[in-house]
């Protein structure tokens, strides 16, 4: 088994260099303001191997892109890009590391940092740039970047989430304001709940994203996963117990039974296919509802809260390994990839909110309204511990909340079962 | 002479023995010495050789009783509905009915199809708000409202069970009708001529008859269903909570979502201990078939 998947993950990446015509003469220099003190590129051809996570049209026609305005700046750099499923990514990068058949550079989930740093495979950044260049990115999103004093990888993409509903629905039933609180969530929700459709859209399926879709009412309600020094799991408190709780009731009461094995994508799909009123979701969103269903009324507003207005802000990054032959040329690409102009095509492609400073006060951004609710609540989004142990802290929580909508289990026990694996986790 | 002729005989299969050293038995034997140790993809730095801890984790921990039970009711019940359906329709199919090929035709399609892409379309058929079996059922009253059969802990395993019958079930039939045209007729008319009625006849002239393909097909249809993957994995992924987390899952997750080789390697040499005893049964089955 494992000799098989060693064997087709490095055929898989095995990787041909193409030989590329130089004329020679060129200013190999980046192609953009900021100096990063280390601009003697070779001259000599070079072929980057590089992963991107994601893999549906929008992305690929962005990178493809890139890429090749990239190569027209940098004749000498050609880029090999592979598309990775984002719920295979992970897995392949571990694979990957244990086999030593890395790429040079990979765009990355933030969550995943930290646990490909602790197996020594990422290539720290401090001293490929200059004191000023941190200041040109959002600080909350350079944050996620840091782990241990080091900068580990640069922002490539930042996201908060809201909640999306059906404003044509609300209207029927005379409803005139978006739930604020958890309270009016489950009363709205259950309004719409008739057995032909649903209240709310809702994550279950045990993986990454049912902790994705749990966390902001974790934190709405005052709770936390961690302890500040991220030495104990608190997700069990009374905070989070009442968190499932309440995650629990709103699907008993006003979400379709099979959401235990739904998908992120599976509750876009049944608020795209009229199944139900509300759901929470990240800025790509309404390009998905222009392409399905573009006659549908919606509107964006914020989670309903208990205690205190939380979403959750996620940050990707792209990294660079510390087993790439051709590091200045990798940097290169990194420093190009999440430059300013890219950063502000990319939030215009893709709905991503901008990372860089300086293009948050983009006219165009200003002026679309879903952008600037999703601008606007970025000061209330909290992002996940950044820790190694995060990935399976993150698989031991997805579990809890999947057993107490089974109801296999209570939420307290489900949540203390958890937080108990996760303190020997962490003690380890 | 003789050396020669060994020596010859020996470059003939050479080939095949080193293909065969190289893709069955090096990956074996990696696997024994993988169990061995400690290896955690993530945490690199606790590699290490540690005995025999994670064969004393495995046999401690309920979590193997209890996967290795579902593993069994799974293997068991696909088995008999496959063996039982494929005997009755390969009685169907022996009498020459008008339409006897319009039916097997449908019949291969089940077979013909990649198991998974099978899988797929059964995960959406059985869709809670999209699937067309809810639909049947409710319009027709047998069910009062939409059932979301992957959800609940019973129907998920249900479902898994009736869909990995349903690909393996074809394969049956064939074989069956294949050994069904082996029983001489004359016993069934020396039978009808001492006045039995259909069921005498099957109980005393057509299982004896299949006996040995019976036995056979059981036995492999045992050790593939015991090993059964790819139909789980795409319509429940082993769950929901564990539902249907087979030995051959829990191998799969404990491997490629934590990372834990050495135990997921330990827990497969488990696993290839219980099926060696069904393949032993098997090659004695086949001995006994040459004496025959």
């Amino acid at each position: 088994m494992k000799k098989f998947t060693t064997l087709f993950f490095s055929t898989a990446i095995l990787l041909t260099a193409a030989a590329c015509n130089n004329n020679d003469g060129n200013e190999a220099g980046s192609g953009n303001e900021n100096e990063s003190g280390n601009n003697n590129a070779a001259e000599e051809d070079v072929t980057l191997s590089v992963w991107v996570m994601g893999t549906d049209e929008y992305w690929r026609s962005y990178h493809d892109d890139l890429v090749d305005r990239f190569h027209e700046d940098h004749p000498n750099i050609t880029v090999e890009l592979d598309y990775i499923p984002w719920d295979e990514g992970e897995s392949q990068l571990i694979n990957s590391s244990a086999n030593n058949t890395l790429p040079d550079v990979s765009t990355i989930a933030g969550r995943w940092t930290a646990q490909m740093v602790a197996m020594d495979v990422v290539e720290p950044l401090d001293d490929y740039y200059n004191e000023a260049y941190p200041e040109e990115f959002v600080d909350a999103a350079w944050n996620t970047t840091q782990y241990e004093g080091s900068t580990w990888g640069l922002p490539a993409g930042f996201t908060t989430t809201g909640l999306f509903y059906r404003a044509d629905w609300f209207e029927e039933e005379g409803i005139e304001e978006p739930p604020a609180t958890w309270d009016e969530l489950l009363e709205t929700a259950k309004t719409f709940t008739d057995g032909e459709r649903y209240g709310f859209g809702i994550v279950g399926d045990g993986s990454m994203e049912t902790t994705l879709f749990w966390a902001p009412f974790l934190w709405g309600n005052g709770g936390d996963f961690l302890t500040e020094d991220m030495t104990e799991a608190v997700f069990n408190s009374q905070e989070g117990v009442e968190a499932l709780e309440f995650y629990t009731e709103l699907y008993r009461e006003a979400a379709p039974e099979g959401s235990i094995n739904n998908s992120r994508g599976d509750s876009q799909n049944l608020f795209l296919a009229d199944s139900v009123a509300m759901t929470t979701v990240g800025p790509w969103f309404p390009k998905f509802i222009e392409d399905d269903a573009p006659d549908m009324d919606y509107g964006i507003t914020e989670y309903p809260v208990k205690e205190q207005a939380a979403n959750l802000g996620t940050a990707d990054h792209i990294a660079m390994f510390n087993t790439s032959e051709h590091k200045e040329a990798a940097w290169t690409f990194m420093e190009y990839f999440t430059n300013e102009e890219n950063d502000l095509t990319w939030a215009k492609h893709q709905g991503f909110i901008p990372y860089r400073s300086a293009n948050l006060t983009d006219d165009e951004i200003l002026n679309d309204p879903d952008m600037a609710f999703f601008l606007d609540v970025a000061e209330d989004a909290v992002s996940y511990p950044t820790l190694p142990e995060w990935p399976q802290i993150d698989q031991a929580v997805a579990d809890a909340v999947q057993q107490a909508l089974m109801g296999a289990k209570s939420p307290e026990e489900a949540l203390n079962d958890a937080a108990e694996a996760v303190n020997q986790l962490l003690e380890n | 002479m003789r050396k020669k002729d060994n020596l010859t005989g020996f470059l003939f299969i050479l080939p095949a023995l080193i293909v065969l050293l190289t893709v069955v038995f090096y990956p074996l034997l990696w696997t024994f010495w993988l169990s061995f140790q400690e290896k955690i993809l993530i945490a690199p730095q606790r590699d290490g050789f540690i005995g025999v801890e994670h064969y004393q984790g495995i046999f401690q921990s309920d979590v193997f009783w209890r996967f290795l039970g579902i593993t069994l009711i799974f293997t068991l019940s696909s088995v008999a509905i496959k063996i039982i359906f494929g005997l009755v329709g390969a009685l169907l199919l022996n009498k020459n009915h008008p339409g006897t090929n319009v039916y097997w035709s449908i019949l291969v399609i089940p077979w013909l199809i990649p198991s998974v892409v099978g899988a797929l379309i059964w995960r959406w058929m059985l869709h809670e708000q999209f699937g067309i079996i809810n639909r049947v059922f409710v319009h027709l009253g047998v069910l009062e409202s939409a059932v979301p059969w992957l959800s609940r802990e019973f129907t998920a395993l249900l479902s898994v069970i009736i869909v990995d019958a349903w690909v393996g079930l074809p394969f049956m039939i064939i074989v069956f009708l294949a050994g069904l045209k082996t029983i001489p007729s004359t016993l069934y008319e020396a039978a009808k001529v001492d006045g039995a009625g259909f069921f005498q006849q099957l109980r005393f002239v057509t299982i004896p008859g299949l006996k040995s393909v019976l036995l056979v097909m059981g036995t492999l249809s045992l050790i593939g269903t015991f090993n059964s993957f790819n139909i789980i994995y795409a319509m429940t992924g082993g769950g929901p909570v564990n539902a249907t987390n087979t030995l051959v899952i829990h191998i799969y997750r404990t491997a490629f979502t934590q990372y834990n080789f050495g135990l997921a390697s330990a827990l497969a040499v488990v696993t290839f201990i219980i099926i060696s005893c069904f393949v032993i049964f098997y090659i004695r089955q086949l001995d006994k078939e040459g004496e025959m």
